[in-house]
């Protein structure tokens, strides 16, 4: 906690953010001031302002850094196409890309897609993390069930999802359940193992003292298990729903004729690989934000955790 | 020293008079599909009995050179990724892909005909109370999309004022869209041959068709990629004219039996090819040439493939009708008026 600073104006009794540049993550802390202070809270403004902008600066940086390769690849990507280093026919020139993604998106092509699979990411998903987050808990609660299923859920992890489809076919068929079905299993196995790993690893003693208190098995729960597991629970939310939106691309590949990894086969079958890259770059763009979004949502409600572990 | 140099201009030019420097070290030949259980060898046209013969590795053998032929699951789209790859430099493939790929850019030149007249079929699950294609509106229709068998559906509905929305529609493979049918998980599929082993099964039924409407079917050909062509033109005359033969004997009557029986190597039995070809004269259905009928229907797939967006622009089919190595080809083989010549609507006019 080094080299903390003030974020904001304080007044007495105000709960402050308080930015760490070690741990880049914000905390509350309630502030008390005595009365003889007040006279340096004037001088302190500036400092506080300061301190934002360099914050403001840094995290600049940080997305400069973060776009700078991408950049690099462009730049590439450009220099290859104007070099003809690459067949334009096997690598379009980002021109071209650029103006697929404009028409696409100018007849509703991009929309319409992006619509169904956002319906199936959200159901399959919905569905999974539900399942999984419970079987998770459960697990983690369990010793016993720790012992005897969840060797069984980490075999299961391994198996890419496109093993399970020719199976999930025959009991699915090849239209919508078979997509949803196929990204809930997709969802489900990171969430259900994190989850369980994340709940078996609060400190024993605290579910002793629990029983101390003669909690019930639902207050441990609500008042034990879940605040303690809470930043484990987010990060499996997080990844299943990496999971689940990585898997719509495999299972839109298959008898499909909608969706945005329908997108991908439909350009390479129509032989239009500035398509295939729309929607590659979609794809990515798309879960990135997802990914941006749910960090962000988890930032602020660990804020309430003091000094989260 | 100079006698040398001298010796070796010689040998040079020598070599290159008699041909030897301007060999290809392999041809390599690619097909639009595979038979049953993905085998490398397919069925229905002439391209298949030059196939059957080995009549190109036979042609070039005494020149030491390599064939390759490669089949492709994939079909036409898998084919053109080969060839924008430069992995071939021959395809015998269907029209929509090729259109596809020219407008895109890739080099090619088509010098044969190989099939047109080649029906599309509709087939149900035995188990469907579907009767005709009006019935299948808003249901699960599987296509091969990018195959030649897309655009003749889309003729096939837009001749009865209908749209592909009209249908909900699968992109699959025609081994899938088969095991599909059996399964019952679509209501339909749109085919080729491959749909009478299904029927003889009893487990599909057929409830259209376009034969006889060649229009509404589809065609295929042979094309070469055009810098091969420019440095091997003499290469590509004699694929031309090894397939000709194969075309003149797959267009002879006589012959039809024999035909159909090299064609059940494809693990499609002698009930599909009964099924597609018995209704239809080999010497209409097998002709190599760049008619009028053939030259028409190419524009016209050109016109329909743009309107549905599947081109993205329009190009001149007259200049991508490579017609000098057929011309020369009927000459050296005397096959100049063998086959009939068809007319704009697809009857033979004399």
């Amino acid at each position: 906690m080094s080299e903390s600073t003030f974020v904001g104006t304080v007044e007495d009794g105000e709960e402050v953010a308080i930015a760490s540049p070690e741990r880049r993550e914000r905390t509350r802390v309630k502030v008390t001031r005595p009365e003889a202070n007040q006279a340096r809270h004037s001088f302190r403004i500036p400092v506080a302002l300061r301190s934002r902008l360099s914050i403001i600066g840094s995290k600049a940086l940080i997305v400069l850094a973060g776009a700078s390769f991408p950049a690099l690849v462009l730049w590439l990507w450009h220099l290859s196409a104007k070099r003809a280093w690459v067949s334009p026919l096997v690598l379009p020139p980002p021109s071209l890309v650029l103006q697929s993604f404009r028409e696409t998106w100018a007849d509703g092509t991009i929309r319409t897609n992006l619509t169904v699979s956002g319906i199936r990411v959200a159901k399959g998903f919905s569905a999974g993390a539900g399942i999984g987050l419970m079987l998770g808990v459960f697990l983690g609660l369990s010793k016993f069930f720790r012992t005897y299923v969840q060797p069984t859920f980490q075999g299961l992890a391994q198996v890419n999802l496109l093993a399970w489809v020719p199976l999930l076919i025959l009991v699915f068929g090849i239209d919508e359940p078979l997509k949803i079905a196929a990204i809930t299993w997709a969802t489900l196995l990171p969430i259900t193992i994190i989850t369980a790993q994340g709940i078996a690893g609060i400190p024993t003693k605290w579910f002793e003292l629990a029983h101390i208190y003669e909690l019930t098995r639902l207050q441990v729960l609500w008042h034990v298990a879940i605040p303690a597991a809470l930043p484990t629970l987010f990060t499996a939310i997080r990844s299943g729903l990496g999971a689940a939106w990585a898997s719509l691309v495999v299972v839109e590949l298959i008898a499909s004729s909608e969706g945005i990894g329908f997108m991908v086969v439909w350009g390479r079958q129509l032989f239009q690989l500035d398509l295939v890259l729309v929607a590659i770059v979609l794809i990515g763009a798309v879960g990135l934000t997802l990914d941006l979004v749910l960090k962000g949502i988890e930032l602020r409600l660990r804020r309430w955790q003091p000094a989260a572990k | 020293m100079k006698s040398r140099i001298l010796a070796v201009v010689a040998a040079l030019a020598v070599t290159s008079i008699l041909g030897f420097a301007d060999n290809p070290r392999i041809i390599r030949i690619g097909y639009a599909g595979v038979g049953s259980g993905n085998r490398p060898i397919g069925g229905g046209s002439y391209a298949n009995i030059q196939a059957d013969w080995a009549a190109i590795d036979n042609e070039f053998k005494a020149d030491g050179i390599q064939v390759k032929h490669t089949y492709f699951s994939g079909a036409g789209p898998a084919v053109n990724e080969a060839l924008a790859n430069n992995q071939l430099d021959f395809a015998w493939q269907g029209d929509l892909p090729a259109l596809v790929a020219k407008a895109g850019g890739l080099p090619t030149k088509l010098i044969l005909a190989n099939s047109r007249y080649d029906a599309i079929y509709v087939g149900v699950p035995t188990s469907s109370t579907a009767k005709s294609l009006e019935d299948l509106k808003g249901k699960r229709v599987a296509v091969f999309k990018g195959t030649n068998l897309q655009l003749a559906f889309y003729n096939l509905i837009a001749a009865r004022g209908w749209k592909d929305t009209d249908f909900k529609i699968i992109n699959m493979s025609t081994a899938d869209g088969n095991a599909a049918i059996l399964s019952g998980d679509i209501d339909a599929q749109v085919t080729g041959p491959d749909i009478f082993p299904l029927v003889d099964r009893g487990v599909a039924r057929i409830i259209s068709d376009t034969k006889g409407r060649p229009k509404e079917s589809r065609l295929s050909h042979l094309l070469v990629v055009e810098g091969f062509a420019a440095k091997y033109p003499q290469i590509v005359q004699r694929v031309v004219n090894v397939s000709l033969k194969a075309a003149a004997w797959n267009s002879d009557e006589n012959n039809r039996g024999k035909a159909y029986q090299i064609w059940t190597k494809s693990g499609f039995g002698l009930s599909a090819w009964k099924g597609d070809h018995d209704w239809i004269k080999l010497i209409y259905r097998e002709s190599p040439l760049f008619d009028e009928f053939y030259r028409t229907q190419y524009k016209h797939l050109l016109k329909t493939a743009i309107d549905l967006k599947l081109v993205r622009r329009s190009f001149d089919v007259d200049a991508w009708l490579d017609d000098r190595y057929l011309n020369q080809g009927l000459k050296d083989l005397k096959l100049e008026n063998y086959w009939p010549q068809q007319n704009a609507e697809g009857k033979p006019v004399r």
